[in-house]
């Protein structure tokens, strides 16, 4: 049993000892067969490094402007990665989520929330 | 799948209503089953000084909780808990529940501090009933 404050500011390290952002957002799903009231599960830790974005509410498409501010902070944003819960390895609660692949075979942020290609 | 929703933009926070609409509170925390092999799930929303506490991760968090704790009235150290299956509807900054605010238990310390505070004023609707009887 864990919370999701065990989680939201953990900072995250890949296989390689490599620290590469902290942890901002949840992605959860749920497959609409099951009922109403059926849980979601975790599909993603969205990780970036830059948290002033993140709290303005910029970073992941839903604020829109004014556009100098938004370019600028949805740029390194972008740049943020969304993992996968099977490559986590383990969770130290308020601390450290442990990956169990290098940087580079995360998926960026914007390809998961966004839809956008790789690149 | 349903909609992926990500819980800081669409649950952290979020006031929570009950089935009349009454506001009840809002989501201060959500408590995370272990899925065995599986991710985790959420399982409940979490709310009060007891939830909301340990997510300001710092000396203020245990301050707010030790008040929250202590205005409770209870020796309960647990915050309150809404199950999931309670939950009726997700909307633009809302939770609705399917359970009245009586079910929910979240007004605890407004009816602590109802009893022990505000009802004690003079002028409130309480002492008014007192003086009345008097």
């Amino acid at each position: 049993m864990m919370r999701t404050a065990d989680v939201i500011g953990a900072v995250v390290i890949d296989a390689h000892g490599l620290e590469i952002g902290k942890v901002h957002d949840l992605r959860m799903a749920r497959d609409a067969r099951e009922a109403a009231s059926a849980p979601y599960a975790v599909t993603h830790l969205l990780v970036a490094a830059g948290t002033v974005g993140t709290r303005l509410g910029y970073g992941y498409g839903h604020m829109r402007g004014p556009w100098p501010i938004s370019a600028l902070l949805r740029r390194g944003m972008h740049r943020g990665y969304a993992v996968r819960w099977d490559q986590v390895a383990s969770v130290e609660p308020k601390s450290r989520v442990m990956l169990r692949v290098p940087r580079a075979d995360l998926a960026h942020a914007d390809e998961v929330l966004e839809g956008r290609p790789a690149g | 799948m349903d909609a992926p929703i990500q819980v800081a933009l669409t649950l952290l926070d979020r006031l929570i209503l009950d089935l009349k609409g009454e506001p009840l509170g809002r989501v201060d925390d959500l408590e995370l089953t272990d899925g065995g092999e599986g991710p985790p799930r959420l399982t409940a929303l979490l709310c009060g000084p007891l939830a909301l506490g340990p997510r300001l991760d710092h000396k203020w968090g245990e301050v707010w909780a030790s008040v929250g704790q202590r205005l409770r009235g209870t020796g309960d150290t647990e915050p309150v808990r809404i199950p999931w299956a309670l939950v009726r509807a997700l909307r633009p900054g809302e939770v609705q529940l399917g359970i009245t605010a009586g079910e929910a238990k979240t007004l605890s310390l407004e009816t602590w501090a109802e009893q022990h505070v505000t009802g004690l004023i003079p002028g409130s609707g309480r002492s008014a009933g007192v003086r009345e009887q008097g």
